[in-house]
């Protein structure tokens, strides 16, 4: 069925409301409208409460949603993948599948929640939206919300701070001295929360207190004035515990899950965190496998925090740049995706952030010719969206707002909720110090009220990717009588959507199988065929070497392009049925009468 | 047929008395090999045990095990060597050589000095079979050399994958090559020996008449033969270091093998292994490796790829004592992407010794000279300065005679031994697919890789005494001189040295570069109410030269006498230690 056939019955269908006032599916308009599967958007979940919800929608849209176990984590989490397809329109292996995972470094937890809303946000408006019965019928997603359990798990239940639990959790030697995780940081206060240590030392210091609050600390360099500052910062909590004489310099895992795919790996001397060798960890290592088993994966989409960052690679300049053919759909997605997400900026990952070798959306592409993007979900400016108002403007690049600025909004919009005041402790090594500082949910996540928002939007650019995985058309097939019984059938093969049906990269590192172009028949005597090049001068084609009922081709159809392809048959009067075949999207063919 | 039963057909045929096989490095089966691994465990419970090679089993079901061979307790930071034969599976023979050396570390523990002392002070494991599938083929029937036995690819790119392999076309036993006639071929005869097959030269005027494939019918009709094996993936082209993504030989991703992955695990869980000892493909002795200045800086990132110039300085002095013992006279034609050797040496940062052990010899004169006079024998024992003077006399050369090919010298080789089995004369017949007239013959399977049976036992015998001396090369750090100075008032200033009098240092180049090598970690141990005044409490050391290296360690302690004061030294693979300070 055509999507345009198939949108125009739904509209038909949907049209009368049902009993009760309420109208069916939940697509983001606030009336009327009610979930079949409540899930509070404003919270971050654990583990067990991610999956939790995920079986919740298993249940509510059987078959339209199950989940697979592909492995365990290193302290045996499970990691579950959530296929989301319409069952009765063929097998999720036959469609082109989007791949959205999120969380593969711990702390960044955001992306799970991001992930499993694009997931919920399709089921729920299936039977109401066009759009997204388009994309469950002739596509499907793999959802896996956490690449990092064990990360996300210790984030959420342990003493963090912002930045820490982003490795994996299989005890290393950080510090070089041939033992694993003995010195990482301390609840010295046993608050539950891993904040800052600060000392005074007067006239000894580097910083002194911001006059108007002397909760901010203020940098004094070195000047010709004489002033000199009476504080100095001492980092995390924490004490030396393996009597080294360093505070926390080896504190649990110590390595970085997404520098450890395959495509431009490099060990650890040159990418810190990379690991003695690829997918080293067995949560790299099951995700791969079920990525490389599933060749119709046609898009990849990977969730971390922060910064408002649409990223591509390469992730590295030795690389190069990608072919141009494919750089074109990523910069079409990309300006979509700036204008979706206010404060995020569509980037290139070494030239416009920084170096990444062996991350997980270059392996995909660079590895595997599947477009992909890596979103930094949040920016800073988001909490101070309206620029004029903003007393201290300008960012850093981060999109991290000034001191006064986090201050202003927790104190006004959390009720100073985010935020541990300085108080004294007692410190074994510094003496009377204070420790105080940010939450760990302050900075790198958005506070409760604005994550729905923030998902939401990247949900949607997922489905706005989504939606441009290749989707072949057979069109205009003409048949010439050439004389003596000879007949030339000239077909287009269109590819109605964006991405190509095998991105240039593919096409160049022959990843994977090439696209085949079929006529068969029977009583179709198959002479010559090839793909033509001219729109006047048919005979300008790439005849077939071999087998012209199963021409294969390593470009695929270039993005909303097409391929014209001819055959010379003999067959009077007889069918025959025109075919494409390819692993990015479905299958699809065309009867022509031999005539 | 076997090329060890081939040549013993010979035998019988009265042209040259050959053994069966080798005494020293027979041709071993999987099994033969883990029967011999567990007997010698068995035999010599107290110095020999198999310990596994990382969890998973080869693709084919076998498991990788390796022998550790140590006399006494093993202390922390007593290094060890690791030896592994055969990573490149077609010589097969290297692993009964590696058994071989086993064997006689364990019976000659008790009788040989040399041995006793390696045994006591380093561990060695024997990692005989590192690819066992591809050894598997050398057994097999019709015989064909298998490097590949990993990630099947589309070579031909058709759709299919492996639909294409080679096979016995001519129902000889053997798995050879084919010369197809073909107007776009690149190969042709050399014109000095057309038994050869050499790349035509345009710059000579030749032009090409055959392709040359792997012997093999056309399965997929696609009038090419044999051009899609079965596998593809290679195991010593599946580690990262050089790792050439996309490659079909490469895998589908670094350690993505079960035997990568097996060797890495192994390397990774045993850090007392300081110097890795290969028999496979690559030879650094052969020639001279490419090397880079120690600072050398990266581009883009990317470090230069080479040998740090003082590594390979001290590489070519371990070379000069090898060749002073050893037999080999391999000319090795390996590149190190992607290889166990690579990722040791370069990731790791471990002291690597690669050796090829066999090639077949380029040097063998004319078997038929023109004047008719009897060849004189070939000089082996001045090969190398025989190579060079040969490349004179070859410049000097009248143009009318053409230079020998590489294959024609070999070919030389096998005349002048009567090694005649291991090239099969080209026939010509119909290609049962093909219908064309194709040549099949050429370089028996393993021909080019296994040398006779009597040069591998001299072989195996130069080995062993190779490996005999490289245990007291490792680098062993001790704390010497550590004295104890009163300075009054009960404050005493600790003095000492970390030495290494070994002849490597500490680390390489390389390994320092690599960061994965764990600095030796000194520390002074203090009772509780001791006061340390001045020193580091503990200090990481990276940097230790051989041949006598010294760093001084200075500390001022108060409030507890020297002989409760010890100065401790720990490190993965250059031994420990735990000094008391005397007073001076």
């Amino acid at each position: 069925m055509s999507p345009l056939l198939a949108a125009l019955l739904l509209l038909q269908s949907a049209a009368p409301k049902p009993a009760g006032g309420q109208e069916p599916g939940f697509p983001g308009s606030p009336v009327n409208h009610r979930p079949k599967v409540e899930i509070p958007w404003n919270r971050f979940y654990d583990v067990a409460e991610v999956y939790a919800h995920l079986d919740r929608l298993e249940a509510a849209f059987p078959g339209f949603i199950r989940h697979e176990v592909i492995g365990q984590s290193f302290e045996k989490r499970e990691m579950r993948v959530y296929t989301i397809t319409n069952p009765a329109t063929g097998k999720d292996t036959e469609k082109p599948a989007m791949w959205i995972d999120g969380n593969v470094h711990g702390n960044e937890v955001q992306g799970a929640e991001a992930a499993m809303y694009a997931a919920w946000y399709l089921l729920e408006n299936y039977a109401s939206n066009p759009d997204a019965k388009d994309l469950l019928d002739g596509s499907a997603l793999y959802v896996l919300p956490m690449q990092n359990p064990d990360g996300r798990a210790h984030w959420i239940e342990d003493a963090n701070d912002p930045h820490s639990s982003r490795t994996g959790y299989i005890p290393t030697d950080d510090d070089g001295d041939g033992r694993l995780d003995e010195d990482g940081p301390d609840d010295l206060d046993g608050d539950g929360e891993i904040t800052q240590m600060r000392k005074y030392v007067p006239g000894h210091g580097t910083h002194r207190l911001d006059p108007d609050d002397p909760r901010m600390l203020v940098p004094v360099p070195p000047n010709d004035k004489g002033i000199r500052g009476d504080w100095i910062l001492l980092g995390e909590e924490g004490i030396d515990n393996d009597g080294d004489g360093l505070v926390n310099e080896d504190s649990k895992g110590g390595y970085d899950m997404n520098r450890a795919w395959p495509s431009s790996w490099e060990p650890e001397n040159i990418q810190g965190g990379a690991g003695p060798y690829p997918l080293r960890w067995p949560e790299s290592l099951c995700i791969a496998r079920f990525v490389l088993a599933h060749p119709n994966i046609a898009a990849v989409q990977s969730f971390h925090n922060s910064g408002g960052m649409i990223l591509r690679g390469p992730g590295a300049e030795a690389f190069g740049e990608y072919p141009a053919s494919d750089v074109r759909a990523y910069d079409e997605l990309g300006r979509d995706g700036e204008r979706m997400l206010p404060f995020y900026r569509y980037m290139v990952i070494w030239k416009d952030l920084y170096t990444v070798f062996g991350g997980f959306v270059t392996w995909t592409y660079e590895g595997l010719g599947i477009l992909s993007f890596t979103n930094e979900l949040w920016s800073g400016e988001e909490y101070f969206p309206d620029e004029s108002k903003n007393p201290n403007p300008g960012r850093n690049f981060f999109g991290t707002n000034s001191q006064e600025q986090k201050h202003f909004f927790d104190d006004k919009l959390l009720l100073g909720a985010g935020f541990v005041p300085w108080h004294p402790f007692d410190h074994p090594l510094y003496g009377k110090i204070e420790i105080g500082g940010y939450r760990k949910d302050v900075g790198r996540v958005p506070p409760s009220f604005l994550i729905e928002g923030m998902i939401h939007r990247n949900a949607l650019f997922c489905i706005r990717h989504a939606k441009e995985m290749p989707l072949v058309a057979i069109e205009e097939p003409t048949v010439s009588d050439l004389g003596d019984g000879v007949r030339a059938i000239d077909v287009v093969f269109r590819n109605k959507h964006l991405i190509p049906t095998r991105t240039g990269r593919a096409a160049q590192e022959k990843v994977g199988e090439p696209d085949a172009y079929t006529i068969s028949g029977r009583g179709v005597e198959v002479l010559a065929g090839g793909f033509r090049s001219d729109l006047w001068l048919p005979e300008k084609m790439t005849l077939a070497e071999r087998d012209p009922a199963r021409l294969l081709r390593e470009e695929g159809i270039p993005g909303r392009g097409e391929v014209r392809v001819r055959w010379f048959v003999r067959g009077e009067g007889q069918e025959a049925t025109v075919g494409w075949t390819g692993e990015k999207g479905r299958d699809t063919s065309l009867k022509v009468r031999v005539r | 047929m076997p090329i060890a039963l081939l040549l013993a057909a010979i035998a019988v045929a009265g042209t040259n008395p050959a053994p069966d096989d080798s005494a020293r490095a027979p041709l071993l089966e999987d099994h033969d090999v883990q029967v011999a691994m567990a007997r010698l465990a068995t035999e010599h419970k107290d110095l020999v045990s198999v310990v596994p090679v990382g969890a998973l089993p080869s693709r084919g079901g076998r498991k990788i095990e390796a022998l550790r061979i140590a006399a006494g307790a093993i202390t922390p930071g007593r290094p060890a060597i690791l030896v592994v034969a055969d990573i490149d599976g077609p010589r097969v023979w290297t692993s009964g050589l590696a058994l071989d050396h086993a064997r006689h570390l364990a019976e000659g523990y008790a009788s040989d000095a040399r041995t006793k002392q390696l045994l006591d002070t380093t561990t060695i494991y024997v990692i005989a079979r590192a690819n066992p599938d591809a050894a598997q083929a050398r057994f097999a029937k019709p015989l064909r050399e298998v490097e590949a036995t990993g990630t099947g690819v589309d070579n031909d790119r058709d759709g299919r994958t492996g639909e294409d392999p080679p096979s016995d076309v001519d129902g000889d036993g053997l798995v050879t090559w084919m010369r197809v006639p073909d107007p776009e071929g690149e190969w042709m005869a050399d014109p000095a020996d057309p038994r050869a097959t050499i790349r035509a030269d345009r710059k000579k005027g030749q032009h090409g008449v055959w392709k040359l494939v792997p012997e093999g019918r056309d399965s997929d009709k696609d009038k090419q033969a044999s051009e899609d094996p079965e596998l593809d993936a290679v195991v010593n082209r599946n580690f990262p270091q050089g790792w050439k993504e996309h490659a079909p030989e490469s895998g589908q991703f670094a350690t993505d093998e079960p035997e990568a992955r097996d060797l890495c695990d192994f390397v990774l869980d045993h850090k007392d292994i300081a110097l890795v000892l290969t028999y496979g493909a690559l030879d650094d002795f052969a020639d001279k490796p490419k090397t880079v200045k120690d600072d050398a800086p990266s581009v883009k990132r990317i470090p230069p790829e080479g040998m740090p110039e003082s590594d390979a300085a001290l590489l070519e002095e371990i070379g000069r004592s090898y060749k002073k013992v050893a037999k080999s006279h391999a000319k090795s034609e390996g590149d190190d992407h992607g290889t166990f050797q690579s990722w040791c040496r370069t990731q790791r940062g471990l002291w690597c010794v690669n050796l090829e052990l066999w090639s077949i010899r380029l040097d063998t004169p004319d078997a038929k000279p023109a004047d008719g006079k009897a060849p004189p024998p070939p000089e082996e024992a001045k090969a190398d300065e025989k190579k060079s003077e040969e490349k004179k006399s070859d410049e000097k050369k009248p143009d009318d005679k053409p230079a020998l090919s590489d294959e024609a010298k070999r070919l030389r080789w096998i005349d002048a031994k009567s090694e005649t089995a291991r090239f099969v004369p080209w026939r010509k017949m119909k290609h049962p697919d093909l219908g064309i007239e194709v040549e099949i013959g050429g370089w028996a399977p393993f021909a080019t890789v296994e040398p006779p049976p009597k040069e591998r036992d001299e072989i195996a015998a130069g080995e062993l005494e190779f490996l005999l001396g490289l245990g007291d090369l490792l680098p062993r750090v001790r704390v010497a001189d550590c004295t104890a100075k009163d300075l009054g008032g009960g404050v005493w200033e600790i003095q000492a040295w970390l030495a290494n009098d070994a002849f490597l240092p500490f680390q390489s180049v390389a390994g320092k570069r690599s960061t994965n090598v764990r600095p030796a970690r000194v520390a002074i141990v203090l009772p509780k109410e001791a006061h340390l005044l001045a020193g580091e409490r503990q200090e990481l050391v990276a940097d230790l030269v051989g041949s006598g290296g010294r760093k001084k360690l200075r500390w001022l302690v108060h409030g507890a006498p020297p002989s409760a004061l010890a100065v401790e030294v720990d490190t993965d693979r250059s031994g420990t230690a735990h000094v008391v300070p005397e007073v001076k």
